[in-house]
């Protein structure tokens, strides 16, 4: 038994004599010192409860079911119940939930590892000499950047660059040929890991990845886009990632 | 009966209405010792316990299990015991004894036959005592010394009812006896 555990015994008079607060009390001076000044006060308190007269309660299920009288229970009192009940449902609601400053940790600690992941990425796919940025492409990433170029809001255009900036750039760009089997996969697998999270019509997405494509002349690509419409569901990049 | 208070409850607002007796049996003495010791005037805590009931049967549909039964009932109490003494504080006080009036007195003829009288003025003297002292303290000091001895509540559930941290209960309980304990060996040390 603590100090703690100790206090509580000594606060119910049903556990004040056990044996195991008095062995406690044996060994712990603050504690029996702490019991002795209370002394008087435990005793006031037993002697009410015991003698303390209860009148004559009180109420049965027949006085309950006359509760919508106006005798004894006002609208107020039940608003009082309603309140109480309220605000106890609220508070058992929060102890569910992470507390404020948990939440502000936990909120830190997701931002740090994104990012962490991020760069690790894109330093990966720069050591694998297959796929670099542009700094223009950079620029287009609405995750880095969410004001990028024209783009205000989180579209299908904005999406694919973001996501073709750094996974699988030079297949965009034309900086590497669009015409291999295996770039083409590439591509695809970024334009998967980008739409996959990113809620962005799929249609659209399409749309701006053949336009996309076009410009950077790559039909092949495009062809290949247009085939898969169905693995655009699936993010490549966690799956690739474990 | 086994259910408990959550499953009662349950049944109450599936429309089991009798069996909302069985509370009012588990709490109402309790409930009335806090009420009398917070008002302190047999009477009002009676009409005060009541009501407090009643409200909790007309409010039953706004009960949920995620919550303790008893917490809510003793934040009630609490709530209409706050109301009355604002009421109160507007209307004049009853000329009788409270600690003697007909209710009072009922309960002392009751228990006589096993007590003596001087005893039993003793016990009533004590506890207008302690009534006055509880006055005296800081009323989150008082509550949660009621509530904890007198309503038999643990200190988690004195923290909910009273909408403060487990520590905040312990504190006020911890330093509303210290002060208690102090008021009784003063006015002791001033009658001697």
């Amino acid at each position: 038994m603590n100090c703690d555990q100790a206090f509580d015994c000594l606060t119910d008079r049903h556990l004040r004599d056990s044996d195991e607060l008095n062995r406690h009390l044996a060994n712990c001076p603050r504690c029996r010192q702490m019991s002795e000044t209370l002394e008087p006060a435990f005793g006031m308190f037993d002697s009410a409860v015991e003698n303390l007269p209860l009148g004559t309660p009180i109420l049965s299920q027949q006085d309950a079911e006359r509760s919508t009288g106006p005798v004894l229970l006002s609208l107020e009192s039940i608003r009082v119940a309603e309140a109480a009940a309220v605000e106890l449902k609220t508070d058992a609601g929060r102890n569910t939930v992470m507390p404020r400053r948990m939440m502000r940790y936990a909120a830190a600690f997701l931002a740090g590892t994104a990012a962490t992941m991020l760069v690790l990425a894109f330093q990966g796919e720069r050591g694998d000499g297959q796929q670099q940025a542009t700094a223009f492409q950079l620029t287009q990433c609405s995750m880095l950047f969410p004001n990028a170029g024209s783009q205000s809001k989180w579209t299908a255009q904005s999406a694919m660059l973001t996501c073709v900036a750094c996974h699988s750039s030079a297949s965009v760009s034309g900086d590497r040929p669009t015409t291999s089997g295996e770039t083409d996969k590439a591509a695809m697998s970024s334009l998967r890991t980008c739409l996959a999270c990113h809620v962005v019509d799929l249609d659209d997405a399409l749309n701006a990845a053949d336009q996309s494509h076009s410009e950077t002349d790559s039909s092949a690509h495009a062809s290949g886009l247009n085939g898969r419409t169905a693995n655009i569901l699936r993010c490549g990049w966690l799956a690739a990632r474990g | 009966m086994n259910l408990d208070d959550a499953q009662i409850m349950k049944r109450v607002q599936g429309g089991q209405l009798p069996l909302f007796d069985e509370l009012v049996l588990r709490y109402q003495e309790s409930l009335i010792r806090v009420a009398r010791s917070k008002l302190g005037e047999a009477a009002w805590a009676e009409d005060v316990v009541q009501e407090a009931f009643l409200a909790a049967f007309a409010a039953r549909a706004t009960y949920d299990c995620r919550f303790s039964f008893r917490t809510w009932l003793w934040t009630i109490l609490l709530n209409l015991c706050r109301r009355q003494l604002k009421q109160q504080s507007r209307r004049p006080r009853p000329v009788s004894d409270p600690a003697m009036n007909s209710a009072a007195i009922a309960g002392v003829v009751e228990r006589a036959n096993h007590e003596t009288g001087l005893s039993l003025l003793l016990a009533s003297e004590q506890t207008q005592l302690l009534t006055q002292y509880l006055n005296e303290l800081p009323e989150a000091q008082a509550d949660a010394l009621r509530l904890r001895f007198f309503g038999e509540l643990k200190f988690d559930e004195i923290a909910r009812t009273m909408n403060c941290s487990l520590n905040g209960a312990k504190m006020r309980v911890r330093n509303g006896l210290l002060k208690l304990a102090h008021l009784i060996r003063v006015r002791e040390g001033d009658t001697q």
